[in-house]
């Protein structure tokens, strides 16, 4: 699976509060793993080229900062999840979409019919 | 000429009754393998023809000139003819536009097509993406899904390069074990059945050619006819009372007023729960069963008919 050192890298920009620069996320991550300056470094660019993270000077090195929170970029994943075709064209395939009053209430008549011993 | 000219007539005919014949036969959801196929088949034979005639008639056109710069070169001719006033050349050059307008059109067409379907394929993948980065890197959930830490109830897939199954926390503390498994199963149905290729494919479709019932609605139908098939996948695992079950843990109390624009609504869900508790009996599903098959049947057929015995009508030369 792509992304998922992507994932933890945000995952630590998030919980420095949003911003950090390269070695301060390695710090954080050479915690719990061995990983490479190198691998860090390119990881946050990556993220800086697909729009996840914005990027400036400061001294030396750059600090990134994320564009958005982890709540807003998951309030921003659901919205994009649940309306189809508005902005984005991703292909999802939901087990259930949200039901319009008209179909409750066609779900309800069918779900009269249901006798008790069928069901539980 | 002529018969590209068949081809055509034949996607016509298909483009107008077909909706309507296909919508009554597959309303049901007896079957929805054999309903996805003969929408399927209806929609790639119309594509097909279309391709078909394209080609027949670029070759005319080739051997008409062969050479490039065919619709200046007609823009000439007609106008020369139209000058000299010989009629008999006048049409020639008149019919000759015509086919390079076709063939251009089917040219955009298929661009069109592939740009649609690679704008789908990206944001597919981004949404992927940005769904990993909301899971933080944290474990996969139950099956190997990717757990979004949100409040809704929401289950869906994502095929391509790297398939995946999204669950919210919020439809997680809504599933039992057992109802979760049924849930995993249909998305899993979907994955293996390559769901989400069929409609990309007919979706751009849809998207490209709006005017057209039997790519809107048939993609609509496919969309119904596949969610049944995954509901039929689950139910045969865990029984239709678990998918039933399941159904009504994620969407009650959820309810979006009709006008909500945009909202993923989903206007089957009624059918599926009431196939899943009511299955037709086995004499009218086989009825229905043989109908949706001889509608499938029924497109190579009529392909047949008019490659191989409508020399007469459809092979004449074009110049004759």
């Amino acid at each position: 699976m792509f992304g998922e050192l992507e994932a933890v890298v945000m995952d630590r920009l998030w919980s420095l509060g949003g911003s950090g620069t390269v070695r301060e996320v390695l710090e954080q991550l050479r915690t719990d793993r061995e990983i490479a300056y190198t691998t860090v470094l390119s990881t946050m660019d990556n993220l800086h080229r697909k729009g996840y993270l914005t990027r400036e000077r400061e001294g030396k090195a750059h600090r990134f900062r994320t564009v958005v929170s982890h709540a807003a970029h998951t309030a921003g994943l659901m919205r994009e999840a649940l309306s189809a075709g508005v902005g984005s064209e991703a292909v999802l395939a939901h087990f259930v979409g949200e039901m319009t009053e008209d179909e409750l209430t066609r779900l309800q008549a069918v779900l009269a019919r249901r006798s008790p011993e069928s069901g539980r | 000429m002529s018969l590209a000219a068949c081809l055509l007539a034949y996607s016509l005919a298909v483009a107008v009754l077909g909706p309507p014949l296909l919508d009554r036969l597959t309303r049901s959801g007896v079957a929805p393998r054999l309903g996805v196929a003969v929408w399927t088949m209806a929609m790639g034979s119309v594509v097909a023809s279309w391709v078909g005639a394209a080609g027949l008639l670029g070759v005319e056109l080739y051997r008409a000139w062969g050479q490039v710069d065919l619709l200046l070169a007609g823009c000439f001719a007609t106008l020369r003819a139209w000058v000299d006033g010989g009629h008999g050349g006048f049409l020639q050059a008149g019919l000759e536009v015509l086919i390079a307008l076709t063939v251009l059109a089917m040219a955009l067409l298929a661009g069109r097509l592939v740009a649609a379907l690679r704008r789908a394929g990206r944001d597919t993948r981004r949404h992927a993406e940005a769904a990993v980065l909301a899971t933080r890197g944290a474990p996969r959930g139950p099956g190997g899904t990717l757990v979004v830490d949100a409040a809704q109830r929401s289950v869906y897939c994502l095929a391509g390069r790297s398939p995946a199954i999204v669950i919210t926390r919020g439809a997680l503390d809504a599933l039992d074990d057992t109802q979760l498994a049924a849930v995993l199963a249909h998305e899993r149905a979907h994955l293996t059945g390559h769901h989400h290729q069929l409609l990309a494919f007919t979706s751009a479709l849809a998207k490209i050619l709006p005017g057209l019932r039997l790519f809107t609605e048939g993609t609509t139908q496919i969309g119904r006819l596949v969610e049944m098939r995954a509901d039929d996948v689950a139910a045969h695992r865990h029984g239709g009372h678990t998918v039933v079950d399941a159904l009504l843990a994620l969407t009650i109390g959820t309810t979006v007023p009709a006008s909500a624009l945009g909202a993923a609504t989903e206007p089957g869900i009624a059918d599926r729960v009431e196939r899943l508790l009511f299955p037709l009996d086995r004499a009218r599903s086989r009825r229905t069963q043989s109908a949706v098959l001889g509608a499938l049947l029924l497109v190579p057929a009529i392909t047949a008919i008019i490659v191989l015995t409508g020399s007469p009508l459809c092979l004449t030369p074009f110049s004759a």
